[in-house]
């Protein structure tokens, strides 16, 4: 029952297995550039499709007087007729230092174990503008089965975060698979990585209804000037098939029911049509304004968009020398990535250390609206300080097309002086301080670390892991060794209980070594009857298992029966036989080397 | 003078030379530790900073050191430097609580928070890849003086069944554990304060973000004088090779 129980899942993964890797496609690599000419004030798009696999590395090459930023990758698995496909497209932006013909060499894919190369590229940056795109196809009227419409981008400064709002259309009656979700194609604006679930809701269009997939995105443009930019999406459509005749009868015939003409049968009986689409929005301009240079306040850091600042101490009433902890939150709508710490004056009585920051969107995944809070702590040195003095904020507002300074109120404290002037390195702010120990020069700014170490330990050299350390290598190794010894040990043992002949013939031999060794110690002492008796007791435990007789049970009849009458072995059992019951002639002294070598030569025969 | 009556002192000297040196140098060793020790409780820690790294050059690595001068660091607000001494400490004793716990908190201090892992990294990061490495090393020898001692005792067929399957299930979780982690052993610290994730390798070019001080990253490949990097988040980026430090020091990178 287990068997069967296992039998279909290995069949069925057997199966699996079989398929995938019948049906494994070729890789390949192909390099596209959006543009094979353009000007200097202009951009192109590279990009790098890999068919065939699933994850690849690119290796990309050092052009002079090229910059490629990468714009993200996309990748797409498709099963077609139990055909796998694969496939990851990388996107790039190129940008040109100077005019001139170009060649972007074959870029270098590795995927697996396996290597390719693209086809080179050519190309040519001019220092002419270049001439307006061409148009090209739109699905964006209504009344289509599907369109994608992008909300409107007009005139905005380099850097700034500008929300846009992507729609896919697709027709009520129609149903869509959305194979990814849409790319943009543009030079010079980029856009962050779309999320995979957009909202979904349902809208008419001159009387038509339609289903919608909305992404809230933002754009920014990374390069003055006016850049095209439209976007994509793949996508199938699944349109219901008409069935021909409802009768095959004609029109009029018994079977001519109206019931199974309607459209409910298509849908109920899954009867569809798949049809690949390439959605692609109408052009859009996306026009980036370098950021104007008169009136750039100081610490402008790059933060565009419109952001409020709110500045919170914590204690307020303490001693010279405790931490203050602060917390500075800028709020609003805007890059946040380029939003700083605002700059505390760290002279006149103050020390500050650097702030940490996190970033608390208002919704998740929107990087554009919310508030980041930093936390810095500051030390008063100075008694005579009442005032936590203000900070300042500045960014540039694209609403008002001006640099705004946003400053805080500045907040009173209340220090008092201590007499003995002291804070524990390790004591979280509020602790009371130690009262013998003088003022620290640096007060500690972590609290409830574990404390030191009082035992410096041994040294090494460098820091290297275990598993490239000698000794873990060669304890390793031992073990190793050692449990294969014992495997073989292990395997050698039950090869030889299996064949009970061999470890008969094995314990036989070690009983003829410990007799032989008690008959050379006989012959050593030339003891006669020892040697007789040890010779007969040889003899006795080598053929006793040889004729299945007990040992002490065979007499000179047994072996006269079984052994030839000229073998030595039946004169030297005769003689031990004689003198061990008497009567017999005592062996001399000097035969009993060449008696002992012919034992030895007849009993090692019969092993 | 017989040659080996003039051998003779020389010979004592050598001996005594290489008897005093050490010890001079532990002595010293000794001194530097206390007074690293001593200026850290007393709040000055760029004069224990410096005691510590002293010691590390004449005598090398030793992870208490390493974590006194990582504390020292903490206290003085330098959080990448802190980090990359604990971590480096870690690599030498990982299994120190007082070390684990610091870090920790210095981390939570500072917002360097690690984004969410999956099952499977959870599941690897239970244990460190010292751990794994001695997890495997002590069930080799485990089961290597189990079957030394089967050959005298001879136990049971159960018992030595189920000695073997536990100790191969400990060894395959052991060099999943190993393979799991060398690929990430020798990560970089940020130890710059301002430093930012650029989308080319050029230094005008357009930014990604910043990254924060005590952020692991994990150095891919190398243009000038930039390094393409993966942080503990995910976020990938061209960083400049001076905003950042390899734990163990490598050809090329190597600075303290």
């Amino acid at each position: 029952m287990a068997k069967k129980l296992h039998f279909y899942p290995t069949l069925a993964l057997l199966f699996f297995l079989l398929g995938c890797s019948v049906s494994r496609a070729e890789i390949t690599a192909e390099a596209a550039l959006s543009h094979l000419s353009f000007p200097l004030d202009g951009q192109a798009s590279l990009s790098l499709t890999i068919n065939g696999a699933r994850a690849a590395s690119v290796e990309l090459p050092d052009i002079a007087n090229i910059e490629l930023h990468s714009r993200g990758q996309s990748s797409r698995t498709s099963i077609v007729n139990g055909t796998v496909s694969s496939s990851i497209v990388y996107n790039y932006l190129l940008t040109a230092l100077a005019p001139g013909d170009y060649t972007v060499p074959p870029i270098k894919v590795t995927a697996g174990r396996e290597t390719f190369f693209s086809t080179p590229l050519h190309f040519t940056v001019t220092d002419q503008p270049s001439p307006p795109q061409a148009g090209r196809r739109t699905v964006g009227q209504a009344g289509e089965a599907a369109m994608l419409q992008i909300s409107k981008t007009a005139d905005h400064y380099l850097g700034e975060v500008v929300p846009v709002q992507i729609k896919a259309y697709f027709r009520g009656d129609h149903r869509a698979e959305i194979h990814a979700v849409p790319s943009l194609e543009s030079d010079g604006v980029i856009m962050p990585p779309l999320r995979e679930n957009p909202r979904q809701s349902e809208e008419i269009i001159d009387g038509q209804p339609y289903n919608v997939l909305t992404w809230e995105t933002t754009l920014i443009g990374v390069k003055a000037g006016r850049h095209q930019h439209s976007f994509s999406l793949e996508a199938s459509l699944l349109t219901p098939r008409q069935r021909r005749a409802p009768s095959p009868f004609g029109g009029s015939g018994l079977f001519d029911n109206q019931l199974f003409d309607d459209p409910f049968f298509d849908n109920f009986l899954g009867n569809y049509q798949r049809r690949p689409l390439r959605l692609v929005s109408p052009p859009g301009s996306f026009n980036v304004v370098a950021l104007p240079a008169e009136d750039r306040p100081d610490d402008f850091t790059g933060a565009i968009g419109n952001f409020e600042l709110a500045v919170k101490a914590r204690p307020v009433e303490l001693r010279v020398g405790e931490p203050i902890s602060l917390s500075i939150t800028v709020s609003g709508r805007g890059n946040f990535d380029r939003v700083e710490a605002p700059h505390f004056p760290a002279e006149n009585g103050w020390k500050s250390y650097p702030p940490s920051g996190e970033f608390f969107p208002l919704q998740e995944g929107d990087n554009f609206a919310g508030e980041k809070t930093f936390t810095q702590a500051i030390i008063a040195r100075d008694p005579d300080i009442t005032v936590i003095p203000s900070l300042s904020l500045s960014f540039f507002d694209p609403a008002t097309g001006r640099y705004t300074t946003r400053t805080s109120e500045p907040i009173p404290i209340r220090l008092e002086q201590n007499p003995t002037a002291s804070t524990v390195t390790l004591q979280p702010p509020k602790a009371e301080p130690r009262q013998e120990q003088p003022a620290p020069p640096n007060p500690a700014t972590i609290a409830g670390l574990a404390p030191l170490k009082l035992d410096k330990g041994s040294f090494r050299a460098e820091i290297v892991p275990y598993p490239k350390q000698g000794w873990y290598l060669a304890a390793t190794a031992g073990s190793l060794v050692i449990l294969l010894g014992l495997l073989g040990y292990g395997l050698y043992r039950r090869r030889l209980a299996s064949q009970p002949h061999r470890l008969r013939r094995k314990q036989q031999r070690a009983i003829l070594r410990e007799d032989l060794k008690k008959l050379d110690a006989a012959l050593e002492a030339g003891d006669a009857a020892l040697f007789l008796r040890s010779a007969r007791t040889a003899i006795n435990r080598q053929l006793g298992p040889r004729f299945a007789l007990e040992p002490a049970a065979i007499t000179v009849a047994d072996l006269q029966a079984r052994l030839p009458a000229e073998s030595p072995l039946l004169a030297i059992y005769r003689l031990a036989e004689e003198a061990a019951y008497g009567g017999g002639e005592e062996l001399d002294e000097a035969a009993m080397p060449a008696s002992a070598r012919q034992l030895k030569e007849e009993l090692e025969v019969l092993l | 003078m017989s040659p080996i009556s003039l051998c003779r002192p020389l010979l004592g000297l050598f001996i005594l030379l290489f008897s005093i040196g050490p010890a001079l140098a532990e002595e010293q060793i000794e001194l530097l530790f206390a007074k690293g020790n001593q200026a850290y409780s007393s709040g000055d820690y760029a004069t224990a900073i410096a005691s510590y790294q002293a010691i590390t050059r004449i005598a090398g690595y030793s992870p208490a050191v390493l974590y006194n001068l990582a504390n020292s660091f903490a206290q003085s607000g330098n959080t990448g430097m802190a980090v990359l001494h604990y971590q480096r400490a870690l690599r030498l004793s990982p299994g120190d609580p007082d070390l684990a716990g610091n870090l920790e908190l210095l981390r939570k201090d500072q917002g360097l928070f690690a984004r969410y892992a999956s099952a499977a990294e959870r599941l690897l990061n239970l244990l460190t890849l010292p751990q794994y490495a001695l997890l495997l090393l002590a069930t080799l020898s485990l089961y290597t003086f189990f079957s030394l001692l089967a050959l005298r005792f001879d136990p049971s067929p159960r018992l030595h069944h189920t000695m073997a399957i536990l100790a191969a299930l400990l060894i395959i979780i052991a060099i999943a554990g190993v393979v799991g982690h060398s690929r990430k052993f020798n990560p970089a610290v940020v130890v710059s304060s301002d430093a930012r994730l650029l989308l080319s390798p050029f230094p005008d070019s357009a930014s990604v973000g910043a990254i924060q001080e005590g952020r692991l990253v994990y150095p891919e490949k190398s243009h000038d004088r930039f390094s393409f990097v993966t942080d503990e988040t995910g976020r990938k980026g061209w960083l400049p090779t001076t905003a950042f430090v390899f734990l163990q020091e490598t050809a090329g990178y190597s600075k303290d």
